[in-house]
């Protein structure tokens, strides 16, 4: 698996170098006629990084450098991930193995690409009916829009009307029963004095009777 | 002049912004120009005293002993079974809220310099007056004197929103104040049902904080039914008063509303200073003097705190007016503070102590933007605006520190507290709960985690729109005040024109408003341990009562059945 995306790696990256570098100029119309190299500013710090990544491989493979630095890493010997020594032989094996399936995508993207004019269509037929699949970024994007993004948002739209009906009408509620109760006790003051006279006597006359009933039980 | 008495220090800064309302007022015949400046100066003045006070608690004895500081005591009513004093002082636990207050006091005034053309006078005494308020309740050292500051910080507030607000002032500031004042009113029962129950056990009626707390530790009240759960009414009166203003998940739907009406000004103490009362609340005297009813209460207001955290982002998310969005952000992150403190583990509760400071400082930072881009563009509508960082370069980018803060971006403050939060979150999931707990505890510190990811989720969003993109100008001065202006308006638009041109870059008021609190993010995010150790002696003195308490009911089986009985037949 890991050879086969090696190989991809490859193939993808010099499709597009090929298709860049090589072949008939084409240059889109905001760039005037051709192309210009990159003013210094650019092509120094890429020199820089250049150098090393040409040499990076060979040295550290050679001089195990950063495999002596990693495992120094305390969580590795508090893990106790045991470092397993490979024997030298397995290394170049792999290594070769990787080099060459490099090597095949470099050829392929060769022979799709070097030279010839770049060709979009190319690659969509050989995709065939799975480019729609590729091109939309295997869908991931909308999978996770679909199960994350918009239920999310439903919910959150659900959770402002409960906000606003159930939990602030309740606290609106609660204010409306002062309001109704006084509504219904105001009535007792009708401002009539007859009303206020009558409640007098009625209420002189209670006390009278229930005195009496005290008095003679 | 270290001759000053650190009890005198402590009540200059207490009256200087009193002074200075008088001055104000005063010199309120004078012009819009000389209030604005008298309020900023004594604002200033303020802010150097607490500031110097502050270090000087840093620097004292008392802080490393955990002693309280610059003690203030008035004998009220001292003779025979009555201790009543009136006492101030500052401990670990208020020293750093108490200097916020007086910042972010600072950062009202600035904001409010040119918002502000109506009626100037009144605007900033009350600022100042919440100012001395907000300063009072933190150095509150007895229930009588916390109790007043508490509900003196309404007061101004009240008025506030319903004079200098936006469109739907005035419902704002009646359901604000009501609702608010109804939990507290709750919670003063609870507090005097604690006074009264201590001064039976102890024979003296004393409002004194700590010595209530020693009282109710040598007598606690009853948790079992002989007692009528005494202990536990009282954690739920209390949790009424306090619950409200945090807020808590389901009783925060007064928060959007009041964030949105008021005055920038308002709005910066509001979420600054205000919702942090709810907290500390619970920190001096739920989980101090009722430990037992804490640690029964602790996994469900745990839980609602998480709820309050999912809600709040959830519904952030949907909001189409940014500060009603950064509103809903601020529901959100107080379900940290409150998910942090009722884990009853001491690195959560630190970080829910710090992210008190951090969530006042960045959405004191929000608000305040927000209100300055409504002083340009006259709408807070996210659809309206757009593409500001192009001319505002400045403006866009102390909203995208006070974003980074919000969400919690490592390197700033907010992300101490959340970490610490989390972990100590965990902490109590994986080892302090007992095996029927923990699948419930494991879940919930898991959606809090995913609550992080819906925080930067609505907050870049709505950044991206706003500040990103292409460039969007409401129509300028046109009816696009908001939302819908009812008819019934009352006269006078109350904020007035800023004088600013759409495309200005922060002022030097606004600037001067932020760049202390910017200051602050970076400190708290790169060297919080200068915040935290100050308040670590008296969190975890705090907490140690229902910690153990709570760690004891988890090593219960979970139903206490008797031993059998075995009888004898004969």
């Amino acid at each position: 698996m890991s050879l086969f995306t090696a190989g991809l790696t490859a193939f993808y990256t010099f499709r597009a170098v090929f298709m860049t570098f090589t072949g008939p100029t084409r240059v889109p119309e905001e760039a005037g006629h051709h192309a210009h190299e990159s003013p210094p500013v650019m092509t120094v710090p890429l020199v820089i990084l250049a150098v090393p990544s040409a040499i990076a491989g060979w040295w550290l493979f050679s001089t195990q450098w950063l495999a002596h630095f990693l495992s120094a890493t305390p969580s590795f010997s508090a893990l106790a991930i045991a470092a397993t020594a490979t024997p030298h032989a397995f290394h170049m094996d792999l290594a070769i193995q990787g080099t060459l399936a490099a090597a095949i995508g470099i050829v392929i993207a060769a022979i799709g690409h070097l030279g010839r004019r770049s060709d979009g269509p190319q690659m969509e037929r050989f995709l065939g009916p799975l480019q729609p699949f590729f091109a939309n970024r295997c869908y991931i994007d909308q999978l996770y829009t679909g199960l994350f993004v918009r239920p999310l948002e439903g919910l959150a739209l659900l959770a402002a009307l409960f906000d606003r009906t159930v939990i602030d009408g309740l606290v609106n509620g609660f204010a409306r029963v002062p309001l109704a109760l006084g509504g219904v006790v105001r009535r007792l003051q009708g401002g009539l004095l007859q009303r206020y006279a009558l409640a007098g006597v009625m209420g002189v006359l209670t006390i009278v009777l229930v005195l009496a009933w005290q008095l003679r039980g | 002049m270290n001759g000053l008495s650190p009890s005198l220090h402590l009540l200059l800064v207490l009256v200087t912004p009193l002074v200075g309302a008088a001055v104000a007022w005063v010199l309120g015949a004078r012009g819009r120009e000389s209030v604005r400046q008298s309020a900023a100066v004594t604002a200033l003045l303020t802010l150097v005293a607490a500031g110097w006070l502050v270090v000087r608690y840093l620097a004292s004895p008392e802080a490393t002993a955990g002693r309280p500081y610059a003690v203030v005591t008035f004998p009220w009513l001292v003779d025979g079974m009555f201790d009543v004093r009136l006492s101030l002082g500052l401990d670990g636990l208020s020293i750093w809220l108490f200097g916020l207050s007086a910042l972010l006091s600072l950062t009202a005034v600035l904001v409010s310099w040119e918002a502000i053309q109506e009626r100037p006078v009144g605007f900033y005494v009350l600022l100042l007056v919440l100012e001395a308020a907000m300063l009072g309740v933190f150095a509150a050292r007895d229930v009588i004197l916390f109790y007043v500051f508490f509900e003196f910080t309404l007061v101004p507030l009240f008025f506030l929103i319903g004079i200098w607000g936006h469109d739907e002032r005035r419902k704002a500031a009646v359901k604000f104040f009501l609702y608010t004042l109804a939990g507290s009113v709750l919670a003063f029962l609870g507090l005097l049902t604690i006074v009264l129950w201590n001064a039976s056990h102890t024979g003296t009626v004393t409002f004194d904080i700590d010595a209530l707390t020693a009282g109710l530790a040598a007598h606690p009240l009853p948790m079992n039914a002989q007692g009528g759960w005494l202990q536990m009414i009282v954690f739920v009166a209390l949790f009424a008063g306090f619950a409200i203003k945090v807020p808590i998940v389901p009783f925060h739907t007064w928060l959007p509303l009041a964030h949105v009406e008021a005055p920038t000004g308002g709005s910066v103490d509001l979420a600054g200073i205000l919702l942090k009362l709810g907290i500390y609340g619970f920190l001096r005297f739920s989980l101090p003097m009722l430990p037992d009813a804490a640690a029964a209460a602790a996994p469900w207001i745990f839980g609602l705190g998480v709820a309050g955290i999912i809600y709040g982002a959830l519904v952030a998310l949907v909001q189409t007016d940014l500060k009603r969005l950064i509103a809903y952000s601020s529901v959100s992150h107080m379900g940290y503070c409150v998910m942090g403190l009722f884990a009853l583990e001491p690195v959560a509760v630190e970080g829910a102590t710090l992210q008190l400071v951090n969530h006042g400082l960045s959405s004191a930072g929000l608000f305040a933007l927000v209100g300055m881009i409504y002083d340009r563009y006259h709408t807070r509508n996210i659809a309206s605006l757009g593409g500001i960082a192009a001319k505002a370069p400045w403006l866009a980018a102390l909203f995208m520190l006070f974003t980074f803060s919000s969400i919690g971006l490592p390197g700033l403050n907010g992300f101490v507290g959340e970490f610490m939060i989390l972990a100590g979150s965990f902490q109590r999931a994986w080892a302090g709960v007992s095996p029927a707990w923990q699948a419930a505890y494991l879940t919930m510190a898991l959606l809090a985690v995913a609550g992080v990811v819906l925080g930067a989720w609505y907050m870049l969003w709505a950044v991206e729109r706003v500040l990103f993109g292409p460039s969007r100008e409401p129509p300028q001065g046109s009816a696009s005040h908001g939302h819908d202006s009812h008819a019934s308006h009352g006269g006078h638009d109350a904020h007035g024109h800023a004088s600013h041109a759409a495309t200005d870059d922060l002022a030097w008021h606004e600037l001067a408003a932020l760049l202390p609190l910017a200051v602050f993010v970076f400190w708290i995010g790169l060297v919080p341990a200068t915040f935290l150790e100050p308040t670590a002696g008296a969190v975890r003195g705090i907490i140690r009562p229902s910690a153990a308490a709570f760690a004891d009911r988890m090593n219960e089986p979970a139903a206490a059945v008797p031993a059998p009985q075995v009888v004898a037949i004969p």
